[in-house]
């Protein structure tokens, strides 16, 4: 039997105790055409929220093509020159953002290790608003549908409008036909209008997916 | 015993591993195990090679000895992305003694050497990589192949390769900049065409329609080629006058998608003719309405707009009740007519325009505004921007109120002649009652008060106060406040007669610039760099200041690509500016040829005398040049170009010449004109605002009267004063020699006689302003300039003298006439030589009074002075001798006016007429107007590849006979390179 040699032992046990030795600590994710995503960019949106409820964020990747939607549409929002929002505003919503932190330290902590500083934090928040600015008033007015067409939809989606196996008449539920509606317009509005940004920009993924 | 202990301190390591891994918390990311530590070293590998490039170091933020932060490496990330050269970075860190080891692990660019394509390609090779090439570049980056792919795929598709597939298959070299783009086509079996049927064909004739539309059963199915098809055959039809055809094809594929059904649907819908009836309308506006009623789909919206075009067009003209109302008249199934019916009612004029409400506002100033006047024909659109422009005039004095409205009624009995009414009334005036500046911290009053126009006591107008607002906020962002707003909150008084105008400023923080890094420069030096950029540290940072400094650095001219970036920072105050140039090739090599035709004055070996001779003459120039010598802007450059002339001798008959003509020195053909230029070039000399360029230069030439050689060496520094002025000085010596005089010796001027050979030596200075277009095609624009010349006995000139040179050429756009542009021009020589006694050949003293060495006198004639005048044929009598031939002089006066018209619509070949007038005068005393010689003519242009060729054509006003009998030529023509102008 051979033996092995104790002190060889000895160094990979202690070398066992740096396994976590060279890891990645941040890397490019995403450039949309002069802009970099990175990984700490991705790491920053799902510590701060910065992710918009309704967007479905759960992976990596999710929130990488979020933020790659957002920089595609920032420098469209850029090219307008949307004026910048007040500064109330912003301050609300840092302060949102503040008190989801158990504390000060744990604040400057998640700071720190994304990257951040509290003002490109700011700035961040700044741009989207700008963003949400934009995109209602450019979207809101032409996403609105007619009676009619609320009428149609309603007709169309008896699913949706059943409560307790009965069709609920169309002027109960004609408000909520009427946003439903007005939301999938305004989601295939702007799908549409990424998918032409992103037609004309140049978006390089490097992310490997499934992660 | 002994062979237990090893193991045993083996086993308690493992342990204190496997606790240590147990108690410390998992970390929130990993990178937060390695924040706030010490960095032992910082590494590159690029494309897996270790690296130590001190340019790509010299970027990063994160420093050996500084402790770790996120945003240090996330800074770093974008730093080195902006250098444009790597197309991935990724960061990792470990543990080691003494800190935390980061290795930027950077992938390159690799630039695509070449595009190929392999497989089944389906679609001609040519057509797939021009399809990639046109929206790509020949050079495209190998992060877009899946899109290139994806790209090549649908045209495929499009084209009938329903199952068409495209993969990239990238051979990325080691070396970046060999990478081969490879695309694997499978192309599979082009569609066929199984069914093709019409509904609506014309007359049931589905035949020919499918013939036109290219679909028969079993042929390949291409999409893209039914589209145009179809779009063809709908513009042949509205060409036929079925304005309303509608063609659209169904397509249904098979499961396999090998076959494709097509069913085109078509209508064709009546021939549409147009008509006019009622009053006439102008042939011209009648065809121009059925062609624009011909080009698109002819629906409601297109009629009504051209039943308001000739509302429009009758109104201007004083037929204030015009009316076109179209109508539609089917004639049967097949025809239907489309008639404006034009009544144009009675003309209007204007017969008296009044101003009624105006008491604050005198009427001589209302009037400046107006455009209807008495007399005039009344256009209702007129009077309307009239009363808007007298409202706008009083918005601007502060009566934001104020309204006017305009009516018209008849003047006396006849209901054509109107009096225009604009009753105004004026409302209260606003005025500004005082000017603050709120929340003001960076800037001083007295930079804002400079930056707007509105005043105290001045007229409040709103358009003004925004732009006041604008340029506020402009002051802020170009001293680098880039985040700065300025709000003018409400501010009227109850009253409404006074506002107190308040901009509120946010400040924000101001962007410094902290440090500048220049990286791509390998030859020229860092500090040429940064003198180009005038960027300095810890100034503010303006993106109007960053875009200054790309434009002069691009300037220098010795770059192929310049970018000033700022690039991001953590603490919004200081950021860093990266400079990334790419070094033009410091070797440069011109070469070129052309050919020059125009007439030249030859001796006749026959009869001794000068002739004038159409004379074509090849030529060709070598360049070599070689620039930012030891890395600061110098540049040398060797310029050689020679023309290949016939002999100055020609012997017309070919029989053994009897003439007592002079002896030409060299009356064979050959390279008999030279020029070689050695140049020296040196922008801002001792850092001074001065270029200074050193030349050595030989030149042949050949002249109408005399050929000459000169040698010579001159030294200049010129300054530009601003984008349009520059001014220069220079010193020049060298050695003239004149040679195959043709001017009679009788006619020779003493100085000629004794200085066939002349050294000068001289100072010289000129001015140039030009605000012209462009140089060698100015449509628009002035050229003015001024060359005077020094050229004392005292430094050693052999011949002194004193010379002014002044030019002005002016050129105006016609846009009546479709871009024609009027180019005029004036020229002024004045020369007078300093008396001095010499003593000829044959021993005797003379007097040279005012006389000039025949290199320095003035000369005129030839395609680019006084056309219809051969090269220098042009003088007053007293120049001239008995042949004809001139001996130049000390005053020059041409003007010349040509207009330049583009044929056509072809832009490229163009036409001219001109006329140039002008003389040469032995002495300034001896200029006279009344003496002046023209050449009219006619010319046409043409942009060729190599550049503007022109051929003139022209004549001589009262051409003369020469003392020996001989009759000017009536007329001379030209051939070559440039404007004359």
């Amino acid at each position: 039997m051979r033996k092995t040699s104790p002190v060889l032992l000895a160094v990979v046990a202690v070398g066992l105790g740096h396994l976590a030795g060279a890891e990645v600590i941040d890397r490019v994710l995403a450039v949309v055409g002069s802009q970099v995503v990175t990984l700490s960019d991705v790491r920053a949106a799902q510590t701060f929220a910065l992710v918009p409820a309704a967007t479905p964020a759960k992976t990596t990747n999710d929130v990488l093509a979020y933020l790659v939607n957002r920089q595609l549409m920032l420098s469209e929002v850029d090219r307008y020159s949307a004026p910048a929002p007040a500064s109330a505003l912003l301050d609300r919503r840092m302060a949102q953002i503040r008190s989801t932190f158990p504390g000060a330290a744990q604040y400057e902590q998640a700071l720190a290790g994304t990257a951040m500083t509290e003002g490109r934090l700011r700035n961040v928040i700044a741009d989207n608003v700008r963003i949400e600015t934009y995109v209602d008033q450019r979207f809101g007015a032409a996403a609105q549908p007619t009676s009619e067409e609320v009428q149609r939809y309603y007709l169309e989606h008896p699913a949706v409008f059943t409560r307790d196996g009965r069709l609920a008449p169309f002027d109960d539920v004609q408000v909520q036909a009427q946003e439903r509606l007005a939301a999938e317009r305004r989601r295939a509005l702007i799908t549409d209008w990424l998918d032409r940004l992103r037609r004309r920009a140049s978006v390089t993924t490097l992310l490997t997916p499934g992660r | 015993m002994r062979m237990r202990v090893p193991f045993l301190v083996a086993l308690l390591a493992l342990l204190a591993a496997v606790a240590s891994w147990a108690q410390s918390p998992p970390p929130a990311f990993s990178v937060d195990q390695f924040l706030g530590k010490s960095i032992a070293d910082v590494r590159l590998s690029i494309d897996g090679r270790e690296s130590r490039d001190k340019e790509i170091l010299r970027v990063l933020e994160t420093v050996t000895g500084a402790p770790l932060t996120a945003a240090a490496v996330r800074e770093s990330i974008i730093h080195l992305m902006a250098l444009a050269r790597f197309d991935d970075v990724k960061v990792s860190a470990e543990i080691a003694p003494g800190g935390v080891v980061l290795t930027y692990d950077l992938a390159s660019v690799h630039s695509v050497k070449s595009i190929e394509f392999r497989g089944d390609l389906g679609l001609p090779l040519r057509q797939l990589r021009s399809a990639v090439v046109d929206r790509y570049s020949a050079s495209p980056p190998i992060s877009r192949a899946e899109e290139i792919a994806a790209m090549l795929e649908l045209l495929c598709r499009d084209h009938g390769f329903l199952k068409a597939t495209v993969r990239p298959a990238n051979e990325v070299a080691p070396d970046p900049d060999r990478t081969r783009l490879v695309f694997d086509v499978t192309a599979g079996p082009p569609a066929r065409i199984g069914t093709a049927e019409v509904e609506g064909a014309p007359g049931g004739n589905t035949g020919d329609v499918l013939s036109r539309l290219g679909l028969q059963a079993g042929a390949r199915f291409d999409g893209l080629a039914l589209e145009a098809a179809v779009v063809r055959y709908t513009e042949g039809l509205r060409a036929k006058g079925y304005l309303q055809a509608k063609v659209e094809p169904g397509i249904r594929y098979s499961p396999d998608r090998e076959q494709v059904d097509v069913t085109v649907r078509m209508t064709r819908g009546p021939q549409v003719s147009i008509a006019f009836r009622g009053d006439p309308l102008a042939d011209n506006r009648r065809n121009q309405i059925s062609a624009l009623l011909r080009e698109g789909a002819l629906d409601e919206d297109v009629l009504e707009n051209q039943e308001r075009s000739i509302e429009q067009d009758l109104r201007a003209r004083g037929y204030r009740d015009a009316s076109a109302p179209f109508t539609r008249e089917p004639r049967g199934d097949n025809f239907l007519l489309i008639v404006f019916t034009v009544t144009r009612g009675p003309q209007y004029r204007v017969a008296a325009v009044e101003l009624t409400g105006n008491q604050q506002v005198p009427r001589a100033q209302l009037q400046l505004v107006l455009r209807v006047a008495q007399g005039q024909w009344f256009v209702k659109a007129l009077l309307d921007a009239d009363a808007l422009a007298i409202q706008e005039l009083y918005r601007r004095q502060g009566f934001r109120s104020a309204e006017v409205k305009a009516s018209t009624a008849p003047l006396g009995s006849d209901p054509t002649q109107l009096v225009t009414r604009c009753a105004i009334t004026e409302g209260p005036r606003t005025l500004i009652s005082g000017i603050e500046f709120e929340r003001v911290s960076a800037l001083s009053r007295i930079v804002l008060d400079q930056a707007i126009r509105s005043k105290v006591n001045g007229p409040y107008y709103q358009t003004q106060i925004e732009a006041d607002r604008e340029a506020v906020l402009f002051q802020y962002q170009t001293r680098g406040y880039q985040q700065a707003t300025v709000t003018v909150p409400p501010g009227m008084s109850q009253d409404g007669a006074r506002f107190n105008l308040r901009f509120v400023v946010a400040e924000g923080p101001q962007s410094l610039i902290d440090r500048i890094l220049i990286v791509g420069n390998i030859r020229t030096r860092a500090a040429t760099i940064d003198r180009a950029l005038g960027l300095q540290p810890r100034t503010p940072l303006s993106f109007l200041a960053l875009a200054d400094a790309q434009r002069r650095l691009s300037a220098l001219g010795l770059f192929r690509r310049v970018q000033v970036v700022p690039l991001e920072r953590n603490s919004d105050d200081r950021r860093d500016v990266l400079v990334v140039v790419q070094e033009a090739p410091a070797n440069s090599i011109g070469y070129g040829g052309g050919l020059e035709g125009a007439l030249r004055l030859r001796m006749n070996a026959q009869t001794g005398l000068p002739e004038e001779r159409f004379d074509l003459a090849p030529r060709g120039f070598f360049e070599i040049g070689r620039r930012n010598l030891w890395g600061k802007n110098r540049s040398v450059d060797l310029f050689v170009r020679g023309a290949i002339r016939s002999s100055d001798q020609f012997n017309p008959n070919s029989l053994p010449t009897t003439s007592t003509a002079p002896l030409l020195e060299d009356p064979r053909s050959g390279f008999r004109e030279y020029r070689v230029l050695g140049t020296y070039r040196e922008p801002r000399f001792m850092d001074l605002p001065v270029d200074v360029i050193v030349t050595g230069a030989i030149d042949q030439a050949i002249r109408s009267t005399f050929d000459f050689n000169r040698r010579q060496v001159y030294v200049e520094a010129s300054h530009r004063i601003s984008s349009s002025l520059s001014v220069a000085g220079r010193y020049s010596v060298g050695r003239t020699r004149l040679f195959n005089e043709r001017i009679d010796p009788k006619s020779q001027l003493d100085v000629d006689k004794v200085f066939s050979r002349v050294r000068l030596s001289a100072f010289s200075a000129s001015a140039v302003r030009s605000t012209r277009d462009d140089a060698f095609e100015p449509t628009k624009g002035t050229l003015a300039a001024f060359d005077g010349t020094l050229a004392p006995r005292a430094i050693g000139s052999e011949v002194g003298f004193v010379k002014g040179y002044w030019q002005g050429f002016v050129y105006r756009q016609l846009s009546a006439l479709r871009g024609a542009v009027l180019a005029g021009g004036a020229r002024l020589g004045l020369a007078f030589g300093f008396p001095q006694l010499v003593v000829n050949s044959s021993g005797q003293t003379v007097v040279l009074e005012q006389d000039l060495p025949a290199s320095e006198r003035f000369f005129a004639g030839g395609d680019t002075s006084v056309r219809g005048f051969a090269l220098d044929r042009l003088g007053a009598k007293s120049t001239l001798d008995q042949n004809g031939v001139s001996n130049g002089g000390n005053g020059l006066v041409i003007f010349n006016a040509e207009l330049r018209v583009p044929l056509w619509h072809q832009k490229s070949l163009g036409g001219a007429v001109f006329i140039d007038t002008g003389n040469v005068f032995a002495k300034v005393g001896d200029i006279s107007l009344g003496e002046l010689r023209s050449g009219v003519g006619f010319g046409i242009r043409w942009k060729s590849p190599v550049g503007p060729l022109r051929v003139d054509l022209a004549w001589k006003l009262n051409p003369r006979t020469f003392a020996n009998g001989t009759r000017e030529s009536p007329f001379a023509w030209y051939v070559t390179i440039g404007q004359a102008f």
